[in-house]
């Protein structure tokens, strides 16, 4: 079952006017299921009994690419893990935890620092989503959840505070924070790796001239709030610079067609009819007629 | 199997112990908290400060990691250590709040350590 944000002029009750309202709205309805939020590039927020348990969306790294690219967990024993929930999955287990109490149990990862990775990856997300305006949304009522969740969930207005201060603690240092993420970020000169820490030295090398810090993020398994922080303060060092994204325009190319083949539109025939032209010569009048 | 809330209230078995958290150190994010916090203050002021230390610390030469903060006040203080055992680029730090007068600093730094050593297990 779904329910979208009607349109403007339809008589309804009151409705929430942004994300942060409807979440509040969902919480106090104790709502279990999805949000789907439109945009450039929108994601969905999943909500048990009202509390957040994960925010999907392209713009940051999910709880896996977090695990995976930072080299936490190895694709092999990723891997298996999968297979190990998949054969011990029933259909009535009820079981809620599913693929969090599979990585715990293999040892692959302690329980307090999934739960660790799990919140961190619902606020990074729900940042990432902030970076742009939402178009819209529809409400889910019997959404599946994702694979990996934080547990109990995070509150909605602790997330939308924690979203304001993010995006406020940038600004302070970078005007537009649209401008800084699409930023393509390389190295402003070279220094001693031993005068870094290990944290600046990894995004320094990530930072080639190609990537982003949404990229970066992704390169290193770090969230994108992270990785804007650090370009941010590896900037104020005068050890990274941005370069601006390119302007969406398409370029400019020469015309395929050959100008003879080309009709000429009306005021370049108006144009023509105006210019003097050469009076025809009388062939037969010809005074260079040899007779 | 323990949840964070869980770790984080046996740093009140100390002595004095007033407030804990979990605190990322590059974001600032409270992961979770326990007790009376205001006397540490938020998370992303902790990560501030340990950033501001551990990077000046490295700007200026110094080899190894950051151990340990503390910061003493009137009536409180404050101890900070780095939590071992997570990926190399995401960190996390321990904040516990301890009052003055009911508490050993040293017992309690040893005792945080402790904690921080166990609390993402």
């Amino acid at each position: 079952m779904s329910v979208s944000a009607p349109a403007a002029g339809v008589d309804t009750p009151p409705q929430p006017r942004n994300v942060p309202a409807l979440l509040a709205k969902l919480l106090a309805e104790d709502f279990t299921g999805a949000v789907a939020v439109s945009g450039t590039p929108g994601g969905t927020i999943h909500l048990r009994r009202g509390l957040v348990v994960a925010v999907d969306t392209p713009n940051a790294p999910t709880v896996e690419t977090l695990l995976l690219r930072s080299g936490r967990i190895d694709e092999e024993s990723w891997a298996g893990a999968i297979s190990h929930q998949a054969a011990v999955a029933t259909p009535d287990s009820g079981d809620q935890s599913g693929l969090n109490s599979v990585l715990t149990e293999l040892g692959l990862i302690g329980h307090g620092e999934l739960e660790a990775i799990c919140v961190a990856a619902v606020y990074d997300a729900a940042f990432a989503m902030a970076l742009s305006p939402a178009e819209g949304w529809t409400v889910h009522k019997d959404a599946v959840p994702p694979e990996l969740v934080s547990s109990p969930g995070e509150s909605p207005r602790k997330l939308a505070d924690e979203t304001s201060r993010r995006i406020a603690a940038l600004s302070r240092s970078w005007a537009s924070l649209a401008e800084l993420a699409a930023a393509r970020c390389r190295p402003a000169t070279r220094i001693d790796p031993g005068l870094l820490t290990a944290r600046q030295q990894a995004v320094l090398l990530a930072a080639n001239g190609r990537r982003t810090p949404r990229d970066i993020a992704f390169f290193l398994g770090c969230g994108v709030f992270p990785a804007m922080l650090d370009v941010t303060r590896l900037r104020a060092r005068g050890l990274v610079q941005g370069e601006a994204p390119r302007p969406k325009v398409p370029p400019s190319t020469a015309p395929r067609a050959a100008p003879a083949e080309r009709k000429p539109d009306d005021a370049n025939a108006s144009a023509a009819a105006a210019l003097p032209r050469r009076p025809i010569r009388d062939r037969t009048t010809d005074g260079r007629d040899g007779s | 199997m323990r949840s964070l809330e869980m770790s984080l209230s046996a740093a009140f078995e100390s002595p004095g112990v007033i407030g804990a958290a979990l605190v990322d150190a590059v974001t600032g994010l409270a992961y979770r908290a326990s007790g009376d916090f205001s006397a540490v203050g938020e998370g992303f002021e902790i990560a501030e400060l340990t950033t501001l230390i551990t990077e000046g610390m490295h700007e200026a030469g110094a080899q190894g990691e950051l151990e340990s903060v503390v910061v003493t006040s009137t009536w409180t203080h404050e101890v900070i250590l780095p939590v071992p055992g997570r990926a190399p680029l995401n960190t996390a730090v321990l904040a516990v709040a301890l009052d003055r007068e009911n508490s050993n600093l040293a017992l309690a730094v040893r005792e945080a350590a402790e904690l921080a050593g166990s609390i993402l297990a």
